[in-house]
């Protein structure tokens, strides 16, 4: 069963936006799908090792870019609490598909959590989607 | 130069008396041998005096220098000023060659201004690629400045005290508040800071609803799965406002206890916007 949260954003600068988030618990080298924007994007997370791997399938009619090196974000993490047995981890991703008028930027930020004592990794994400 | 037409002149005047006095001496010596020719030798120093040039013919010679002369000022003084107004209006070559930079060498030497309006980029302006990084826009790369926030409360005590879980950007505080049953059991409190009201999708786990959170604070009933150890996630979507600038998501999980004392973790996004 997919839970996901997809809602419209007031618009910004007359673009109009959308944010979708979810949360997946995975075991290791499980693939899944996190994020669904109908017509436009779906993210798969797949856990290897203490990596984490994402695929974007491009589902609008135009082209997909990924954009550059999304690990160099300038995003801050920060922790409260005894997060330490969670290892908490935090990802970024961001790209650009659609044509036309319908081309739209995605800028999805993940985060992990470990679960060691049930063998899983609990990935969660929010992406932010606005017209290019 | 003027020096020069000055002393060309003054040179011409003493040509002209000199030129004259032979004129005189000639005609002294045209005499003195007419003398001698009748009646043998004669003072030579007297030609003044005794010339044998008729009435009148003198003054004519005198005139016709004076004439002469005169012309001749004239001439010297039309050239004089044609100079001088040639001096005073046109620049010398050689003058020119000294004080100015000749086109040729300009054109080996300097940048011509259509040149450089067409290669070059003026101070006040901003080059086509100055926003630019590796041939690559802003829109190339990935501006993360979204937050995330992390937080645990690893047991937490049954006494109806909210117990801080997050502190989210924008000052949204996420609490926990773990009360008896009969009290209202677990729940979790949202702050809202903003002043005016924020809007909200919860996902409880039984179903999705929308929610006005006014300011202050909000609590929402924590539902579990109802196994036993108890399970459950609140997934929340708080959108901006005026004092809200960034969507945040926030997602807390109630994990296993088998105790009265249950943990809790959490985390949350904001924006970017």
């Amino acid at each position: 069963m997919h839970r996901q949260l997809a809602n419209e954003l007031p618009p910004r600068d007359g673009r109009r936006g959308l944010v979708l988030s979810a949360s997946k618990e995975l075991e290791p080298g499980a693939r899944a799908m996190l994020l669904l924007a109908d017509g436009l994007f779906r993210l798969d997370v797949l856990v290897s090792g203490d990596s984490l791997q994402t695929f974007v399938r491009n589902l609008s009619p135009g082209p997909l870019a990924i954009e550059g090196d999304a690990a160099t974000s300038d995003g801050t993490s920060t922790t409260f609490g005894d997060v330490t047995p969670f290892a908490p981890g935090r990802a970024d991703l961001g790209f650009t598909l659609g044509a036309g008028a319908d081309r739209v930027r995605a800028q999805v930020t993940l985060a992990t959590l470990r679960f060691p004592e049930r063998g899983l990794m609990r990935i969660s994400a929010q992406a932010v989607v606005r017209q290019a | 130069m003027a020096d020069y037409i000055r002393w060309r002149l003054a040179a011409a005047r003493l040509g002209v008396t000199m030129a004259f006095f032979a004129l005189l001496g000639g005609l002294a010596d045209q005499a003195a041998a007419a003398t001698s020719a009748g009646a043998g030798a004669a003072p030579a120093a007297n030609f003044l005096t005794d010339l044998s040039i008729p009435a009148g013919g003198l003054n004519r010679v005198v005139l016709k220098l004076d004439s002469a002369l005169a012309t001749l000022e004239h001439k010297l003084n039309t050239s004089f000023t044609t100079t001088h107004k040639l001096n005073q209006t046109f620049l010398k070559i050689k003058s020119a060659n000294t004080s100015f930079l000749k086109i040729k060498s300009a054109n080996t030497s300097f940048l011509k201004i259509d040149d450089a309006n067409s290669e070059f980029l003026k101070v006040d302006s901003t080059a086509a690629n100055a926003n630019e990084l590796g041939g690559l826009s802003p829109q190339a790369f990935f501006q993360g400045t979204g937050s995330v926030v992390t937080g645990a409360i690893s047991s937490l005590a049954q006494n109806g005290v909210a117990t801080s879980l997050l502190s989210v950007p924008g000052g949204i505080e996420v609490s926990i508040i773990n009360a008896a049953i009969g009290a209202g059991g677990l729940q979790v409190q949202i702050s809202n800071p903003s002043g005016a009201a924020l809007a909200a999708v919860v996902n409880t786990g039984t179903g999705v609803a929308e929610h006005d959170l006014n300011p202050g604070t909000t609590s929402f009933a924590f539902a579990t799965n109802g196994l036993s150890p108890p399970a459950g996630q609140l997934h929340i979507q708080l959108f901006p406002n005026a004092g809200l600038a960034e969507v945040v998501t926030i997602i807390i999980s109630l994990e296993e206890s088998t105790t009265t004392n249950p943990s809790f973790v959490g985390q949350a996004f904001a924006g970017p916007s």
